[in-house]
């Protein structure tokens, strides 16, 4: 099997890496689509979302309430599995290039650890967020209303010099010591700054599914342009952020 | 209208009317403003401009478009140049000279003779003054030749085509151990990663041993040698393209041929929508024009035959590339620990063993087998915050009595502009490969039980810049001091 964007950036071509990455995407989407035996918890991503009205301030602190640490956990796992993995096949791929071949298992699993946990912290404080903002923005505004706004303001940010100056820094890759204990350390670093700053790239965009009235198209989506930004060397911008604002269509669908 | 013929510079009278009208045409629109479209310093900055320089009213979608470290190099300078020969020719028709003006390029490459030693300037590009004592438009201040009133020449390895003519594929993926003649698969690229064959030697390093505005890519168009320069860069993929038959030199893919379209500058007022495929055929893009000679040349006036060119073509077909990410066969069996700093000195790093030895003893029972086993030293990570230094770079074991081999020379040229965090590239940096194979045969490596090789970096000496009179334009850039230069990874793969 060969998958081209693996190489992108100098990147070694590990079969086994592609595949194991995809399976974890595979489970994430099966696990979303299918409302498997964990599907009560990660059904939270896709219920819609509570009518509730009076002021702001009480319908947030109303959404706050339905929150719990599980819940938020299990959906922000199964979210990071389903969008996220399919992007760590380069910097994983980064790693494993640059490791001798005794520690290219170690440092790999490292990284790819050290960047989930980070991202699954991260998308744990974003749906909380994002939970009370869609929460709030329904006492005021139609929902299409607040989901459309949404999607304009991701597609200015992809277009954005910051927001392309943050994208350009998630695709970064960063010196790797070779010997140990340095390549542990720098693989878990790794992981963590790569975490953050496609976080800080894809961020807004993650939210989007909170705000829609269809938010598994809207995952798929988001996902589908995340690849997209991941794969091209130089990605086209304007395509990416036309993909976001175009998602405002969904909430025009009945 | 016939195709315009390119010729030799050294088949030219320095004052003959090719180079003269040239001289004049310079002259006429250098003394236009760079924000005019067409004008001298508007042309150039196509090619790359300094970011704090801003840009001028539509020249957006052509200042700083340079394409490197692609495989678009080849394609989108082979437009630039002919765009540049279109107003040239247009300025020289302006002026009351001659239709059909063809820019010149300087094989420097070719075999030098009891009189002629075409490694040196051209004649007409030397001097800052004509006879008449008038300004010369065609002089720029660059590296003084050492020793001084000597003649500024270009060194024997930074000419050498042997590398690039060897390849037999024009690109692979940008991972692999070789990118290929032409430059790595990448989207359009302002720099970052790693150059073809051709670029790296000789574009690159005799850009940075004409030194001047010509070793920085923000200014190097400047330079009325640049355009002759990269005549001949545009001529040996001529060269390199009949030696391997056009079907197994050029590339296939969709991505490459339509996939993207560059704004070029003509004499035109709106910019030429160039796309790759209009680059195969020199005789209908734009104008049209073709080579006076297309010959393949080695150094030491060896010539590639057509028959032995295909024969290395077929024997590893374009089908199938060395490539490590398809392959997947290579390993990293040795690496440095820490990043270097490279200055004004020598300086050496050691390239430590793989730990458990395992890839090195599978190396040694291959080459006991007389299996093919590549080398690969991968120098990654190269940055620095302005122009800098070439390196030749050599590779030794520390401890015995062999003289350290040399295995090319790591080029600089755009190194500022790959180092730019806020770039696509992200601030990866420059990185090269070098197959050290021989090397590592000569100096029998896989033979013994070794911890470590030494590569070692050597500056390349050049002199100091000319005097920059202080009336003239770019002072600044042209005066900057060498950078030094931070290599964070010193790799060997065996594949």
């Amino acid at each position: 099997m060969k998958l081209a964007w693996a190489g992108r950036e100098g990147l070694a071509f590990q079969p086994a890496l592609p595949l194991t990455v995809m399976g974890v995407a595979a489970l994430g989407w099966s696990a979303l689509l299918g409302y498997g035996p964990a599907g009560d918890a990660f059904a939270f991503c896709l219920a819609p979302r509570p009518s509730l009205s009076g002021l702001a301030l009480d319908t947030a602190l109303l959404a706050t309430k339905d929150l719990s640490f599980v819940t938020l956990l299990a959906s922000s796992i199964t979210m990071v599995a389903a969008m996220v993995a399919p992007l760590w096949v380069q910097p994983l791929s980064h790693v494993a290039w640059r490791s001798f071949e005794a520690s290219k298992r170690l440092n790999t699993l490292l990284c790819a650890v050290s960047g989930t946990v980070t991202w699954i912290a991260g998308l744990m404080l974003l749906s909380a967020l994002a939970y009370v903002a869609a929460a709030t923005a329904a006492a005021v505004l139609p929902k299409a209303i607040a989901a459309i706004l949404l999607c304009a303001s991701v597609a200015m940010w992809r277009v954005s010099a910051s927001g392309i100056a943050a994208q350009y820094r998630c695709h970064r890759s960063y010196r790797l010591r070779p010997f140990a204990p340095e390549a542990q350390q720098d693989a878990m670093l790794f992981g963590l700054r790569s975490a953050l700053a496609c976080m800080l790239a894809c961020g807004p965009a993650m939210v989007l599914p909170w705000f829609s009235h269809a938010p598994m198209t809207c995952m798929l989506l988001v996902t589908a342009v995340a690849i997209y930004d991941r794969t091209q060397f130089r990605p086209n911008h304007h395509i990416s952020a036309l993909c976001y604002a175009s998602l405002a269509l969904l909430e025009l669908v009945p | 209208m016939a195709a315009r013929i390119r010729r030799s510079v050294y088949a030219l009278s320095p004052t003959g009317p090719e180079l003269t009208w040239y001289a004049r045409a310079v002259e006429a629109l250098s003394q236009q403003p760079r924000s005019q479209r067409g004008s001298w310093a508007y042309m150039a900055a196509c090619h790359g401009l300094d970011d704090t320089l801003g840009t001028a009213a539509g020249a957006a979608a052509l200042w700083r478009q340079c394409q490197h470290q692609t495989w678009f190099f080849l394609s989108w300078h082979r437009a630039y140049i002919t765009g540049f020969e279109a107003i040239i020719a247009a300025k020289i028709v302006q002026l009351g000279g001659p239709a059909n003006w063809a820019l010149p390029y300087w094989n420097y490459s070719q075999a030098a003779t009891s009189t002629l030693n075409p490694r040196r300037l051209p004649p007409a590009f030397r001097n800052r003054f004509n006879a008449n004592g008038s300004r010369n438009w065609l002089w720029m201040p660059r590296n003084q030749p050492a020793p001084p009133n000597t003649v500024l020449t270009m060194s024997q390895a930074n000419v050498s085509t042997s590398n690039a003519m060897n390849q037999t594929v024009f690109s692979n993926p940008v991972g692999s151990t070789s990118v290929g003649f032409g430059g790595p698969r990448t989207g359009p690229s302002h720099f970052g990663n790693r150059s073809g064959a051709l670029e790296s030697v000789p574009h690159n390093v005799i850009h940075t041993n004409i030194g001047g505005a010509m070793r920085d890519p923000d200014t190097a168009a400047l330079d009325p040698i640049f355009w002759l320069h990269h005549c001949n860069i545009d001529r040996l993929w001529e060269v390199w393209r009949r030696s391997l038959g056009s079907a197994a030199a050029d590339p296939t893919q969709a991505q490459w041929l339509n996939g993207v379209t560059f704004d070029i500058l003509t004499e035109k007022p709106a910019n030429f929508k160039f796309r790759s495929a209009a680059a195969l055929n020199t005789t209908t893009l734009l104008h049209g024009y073709r080579y006076d000679s297309v010959t393949p040349v080695v150094p030491g006036g060896s010539t590639i035959t057509m028959k032995t060119a295909k024969k290395a073509a077929k024997k590893a077909s374009p089908a199938t590339p060395v490539d490590v990410e398809d392959e997947g066969t290579a390993e990293m069996v040795a690496a440095n620990a820490d990043a270097i700093t490279l200055g004004a000195s020598r300086a050496s790093t050691s390239v430590q063993m793989a730990p458990n030895r395992r890839a090195m003893a599978s190396m040694a029972r291959s080459q006991a087998r007389e299996t093919a086993t590549r080398f690969i030293l991968v120098i990654e990570g190269v940055t620095a915050k302005g122009p800098a230094r070439d390196y030749r770079i050599f590779v030794d074991m520390p401890d015995d009595d062999k003289m350290p081999m040399a295995v090319g020379t790591l080029a600089t040229f755009g190194v500022a502009q790959a180092s730019k965090t806020g770039a696509a590239h992200g601030g990866n940096g420059l990185t090269q490969s070098f197959d050290i194979t021989d090397a590592f045969t000569e100096l029998g490596v896989g033979r013994d039980a070794i911890d470590a090789v030494r590569v070692t970096f050597e500056p390349v000496r050049q002199g100091e810049v000319e005097a920059v009179p202080d009336d003239f334009p770019y002072k600044d850039m042209l005066v900057k001091p060498h950078s030094d230069l931070d290599v964070a990874r010193v790799r060997i793969y065996a594949e």
